[in-house]
């Protein structure tokens, strides 16, 4: 438990520049809101908060397709992994990791929307529970991610992520419960003030299922992978 | 003495994407280390030695053999913690120095306080106590090397493997180095060190192994390694330097090199012509020597290559 916490808080330590970058956009949608009219400008605002929940999702992808690359690409994992960290240690390190940073940036999202949003009509509650919803997705998209990067370099990662993703999107009610990542996000992206989105509580429990299924799967794969080829 | 790293007749090759074999890395490669030894593990670049380390450590999976280190199978977890390791490139996370050493001690368990006393005094080994703050990716290659034996030695460690541990360090530095080998020696701790660089070797190791394209070619004490060759070699003074026809003057000395068996008859020879019999001592050749020997095939092969 202790080398996971340790991995997890590595790894986002060393996410503080993409997570600030992420953070600047929050700033300024809070400015934005701040600054415009609540009778004209609830539209706006809204499209915003929902290409900040796009962009949340990219940036899981971001996060899980480069992260063992990048320990490897490095050597660094060498270090790691001569402790006595299992793989699958250390993969749960890396998906706590990106939590934490997601976590961190749906708490601050989500703080700032009870603002925004709440001076257009949205309930406290709902847009507590978009956010929950925001980071189960963030992270069933993350471990997928992973699980494709444990044998797959970072672009077909990404690319198998958003494929498998994607499919769901395609065919809208034929696959509610595999992959639910369209599922969990697509009614914060049609959420209207008079018309907010519900959360599925049994999708939220199936999804974070999922993401230990995928971890599996991922340590599986990934403890029968060579770390390093020969250097010599 | 228990032995704490073995391989048994391990084979590692590596395919390419579509399933061809690409590079054989390991073939039956057999090799034991008792407990409480510094062994050198030599051989020319693209030899395996990183290989068989990475086997060791789990981080490659052979094709085909097994092994052991400390009593339990290649990979085992938990066995781990009672390992310390030192790659070839050290690479580390850039943290404030004794950020670093911590975190990688905590990896392996070590509880809070022991572990603050851990980290000084690791830092203070490697002699970079004054630096514990400063950031590694502000460090020179020398300093990198040093915090990369610190990471080793954290959980201070049954077994030491280090791969090319002096290679970036200048000449006080590897002295330091070595004194701290020697010292965790004089503690039980049995050391695996893999090296290119032959005069540290011969300075600190008790046995070596030579490896050439896989497979072990010579292992055994390095003492006897060195005085392998069948030759004794004679010093003497007070006879007519014609008295031999391959004798060497040096000063007022003289040396002769011959085959063992004829030791005997050359000493009578000298006393008989009124000389002096200064020593008489096995012809040691140098770790140098040795290897060259032993890995010529694949040297040679590696400059025709380079040559093409």
């Amino acid at each position: 438990m202790r080398a996971l916490l340790l991995i997890s808080t590595n790894f986002a330590r060393d996410q503080l520049w993409p997570l600030f970058f992420l953070l600047l956009w929050v700033v300024g949608w809070a400015l934005f809101g701040f600054l415009s009219d609540p009778r004209t400008a609830g539209a706006d605002a809204l499209l915003i908060f929902k290409q900040l929940v796009a962009y949340t999702i990219a940036f899981s992808v971001f996060f899980g397709s480069s992260a063992i690359r990048a320990d490897q690409r490095s050597r660094r994992i060498l270090g790691v992994l001569s402790k006595a960290v299992s793989r699958t240690q250390y993969l749960g390190g890396l998906l706590a990791g990106i939590a934490l940073v997601i976590g961190v940036f749906c708490w601050c999202l989500g703080f700032t929307a009870t603002w925004v949003l709440g001076r257009f009509g949205f309930s406290v509650a709902e847009i507590w529970l978009g956010m929950l919803a925001l980071l189960t997705a963030c992270l069933l998209t993350a471990s997928l991610t992973l699980f494709f990067a444990t044998f797959l370099p970072p672009v077909f990662s990404a690319i198998g992520t958003g494929l498998l993703a994607g499919i769901p999107a395609m065919r809208e009610g034929s696959f509610t419960f595999i992959l639910p990542i369209y599922t969990l996000v697509s009614p914060i992206l049609a959420g209207e003030a008079q018309n907010p989105w519900r959360a599925n509580f049994h999708v939220l429990g199936m999804a974070w299922i999922e993401i230990v299924v995928l971890l599996l799967a991922a340590s599986w794969i990934f403890s029968r992978r060579d770390l390093a080829v020969a250097t010599e | 003495m228990p032995v704490v790293l073995q391989y048994e007749s391990v084979n590692k090759f590596y395919r390419s994407w579509w399933g061809r074999r690409t590079a054989i890395a390991l073939q039956e490669f057999s090799l034991s280390v008792q407990a409480g030894e510094i062994f050198g593990f030599l051989g020319p670049n693209g030899a395996g030695k990183s290989t068989a380390i990475h086997v060791a450590l789990g981080f490659t999976r052979p094709n085909s053999g097994t092994g052991s280190m400390l009593g339990h199978r290649f990979g085992h977890v938990g066995t781990r913690r009672r390992v310390g390791f030192l790659a070839e490139n050290v690479a580390l996370y850039d943290r404030p120095a004794a950020a670093a050493i911590r975190f990688y001690g905590g990896l392996n368990g070590l509880p809070s306080p022991a572990l603050s006393q851990a980290v000084r005094e690791v830092l203070q080994s490697v002699d970079l106590q004054a630096e514990a703050h400063r950031k590694v990716g502000q460090f020179s290659r020398g300093m990198l090397q040093r915090m990369g034996l610190a990471q080793a030695l954290v959980n201070d460690p049954e077994l030491l493997i280090l791969d090319e541990p002096t290679s970036a360090l200048d000449p006080a530095g590897r002295v330091a180095v070595r004194e701290l080998l020697l010292r965790a020696r004089e503690r039980g701790k049995t050391i695996f060190l893999s090296s290119h660089l032959l005069s540290e070797v011969e300075l600190v190791c008790d046995k070596v192994a030579m490896l050439s394209r896989g497979r072990v070619v010579r292992t055994g004490r390095l003492r006897d390694l060195l005085e392998a060759s069948n030759q004794v070699e004679i010093v003497c003074r007070n006879i007519p330097s014609t008295l031999f026809p391959a004798i060497t003057v040096d000063g007022k000395l003289l040396r002769l090199a011959l085959p063992k068996e004829q030791g005997r008859r050359a000493i009578e020879m000298i006393w008989a012509a009124g000389g002096e019999i200064v020593s008489v001592n096995p012809s040691r050749r140098s770790l140098e020597d040795v290897f060259l020997e032993l890995t010529a095939p694949a040297a040679s092969i590696a400059g025709k290559v380079n040559s093409a």
